[in-house]
């Protein structure tokens, strides 16, 4: 009990030299602070969040929340349409069962209001793509499919943690190859 | 007159007082604001996850059960969406180095990014930015808001030994930065 008590406490002074020894180093150097925002800045910043909130939990964003939940369904169901006949057409080119080959033979247009409409299918859309199902696109597909719209920013704004790491495992993979 | 208690404000707010929890958002708006901004460099990015992490609580409020103090959970939603803000960059960063991809990204000419690179002027920002996610995060916690390994492991769920080591690796390396950059 002693002895962890003494490590403790000498880690500690340890820790609190260093930590003086790099702000003196850094006070020594001038290192700049960050500028702080002007005072006017704070109350600015709660008007705006209340403003949010008050949207958030406003029956406008709920009839959006409403108008998502019916067009989702519409638009995976049409995907999975155009995806399941293109697969499941005699003697096509197996190539061309990607997801990336689908959409491409949409109208851009097409797909660009569907997504201006509805910004909650594309999270839906990319929840769908990732899930564990065998019939389900894989990752370099979803990619393909947002570098051939130029979505990839928009995908991004989209994405979970977990999504993200996926695609960043998945990239480094292909840059190995 | 006494200032109300946290709890009590977040009370009077599922009560449906929004007054008090304007009052909780001035309390701690800067102290996550600095977080915020000391993990992602920028103030545009720090001020869309301040506006995020009060929303978020606010929504999220019946989640809320007092086992941590309010501070401690909106510092923790902070962290995570910082945090989450700074993978996406990296995931950006990443996107941009592919030659395919680059064309349908801003430049790096872009003046929104130049700005930016500015704001990471700071040598020590700079050492910083070059630290892993969680080294990033303990280190700031602890050296900026000199907080308790107790209270950075309520916020990260992580043990005390390990934030320790991490904060250790993390000042080594901020230290071997500054020296080496300087």
């Amino acid at each position: 009990m002693n002895r962890k008590l003494t490590e403790h406490t000498a880690i500690n002074f340890v820790e609190k030299d260093e930590v003086l020894e790099l702000k003196d180093l850094l006070a020594e150097k001038g290192d700049p602070q960050p500028s702080s925002p002007p005072d006017s800045y704070w109350g600015n910043l709660i008007v705006r969040t209340n403003q949010r909130i008050d949207e958030a939990t406003s029956g406008k964003a709920l009839s959006i929340n409403w108008a998502a939940r019916v067009a989702i369904p519409g638009v995976i169901a049409i995907l999975s349409f155009l995806f399941g006949l293109q697969y499941y057409v005699p003697d096509g080119p197996s190539t061309a069962t990607t997801l990336n080959t689908v959409v491409q033979s949409l109208p851009e247009e097409t797909i660009d209001s569907l997504l201006a409409q509805v910004p909650q299918i594309m999270e839906n859309y990319t929840f769908h793509l990732y899930a564990n199902d065998p019939f389900v696109v894989s990752d370099d597909q979803i990619v393909d499919y947002f570098v051939a719209m130029g979505k990839a920013s928009t995908l991004l704004d989209v994405m979970t943690d977990q999504q993200v790491e996926q695609l960043l495992t998945q990239l480094a993979l292909e840059k190995k190859l | 007159m006494e200032p109300k208690a946290d709890l009590e404000l977040v009370e009077e707010v599922r009560n449906g007082n929004r007054q008090a929890y304007t009052e909780l958002m001035r309390r701690y708006q800067q102290r996550v604001y600095w977080v915020s901004r000391r993990i992602v460099g920028t103030h545009e990015d720090a001020d869309d996850i301040v506006q995020e992490t009060f929303i978020k609580a606010f929504l999220g409020l019946g989640d809320f059960r007092g086992d941590a103090s309010f501070f401690t959970w909106i510092y923790r939603i902070a962290v995570n969406l910082s945090l989450n803000a700074l993978r996406k960059k990296q995931a950006l960063n990443y996107l941009r180095q592919s030659d395919v991809i680059a064309r349908f990204l801003p430049s790096r000419d872009d003046p929104a990014e130049e700005l930016n690179s500015k704001e990471m002027g700071s040598l020590l920002q700079r050492a910083i930015k070059e630290l892993p996610e969680k080294q990033k995060a303990v280190f700031i916690m602890r050296y900026y808001d000199e907080m308790s390994y107790e209270e950075i492991s309520q916020v990260l769920k992580t043990s005390v030994g390990g934030l320790k080591a991490n904060f250790f690796h993390a000042l080594r390396k901020v230290q071997e930065y500054v020296k080496r950059e300087s």
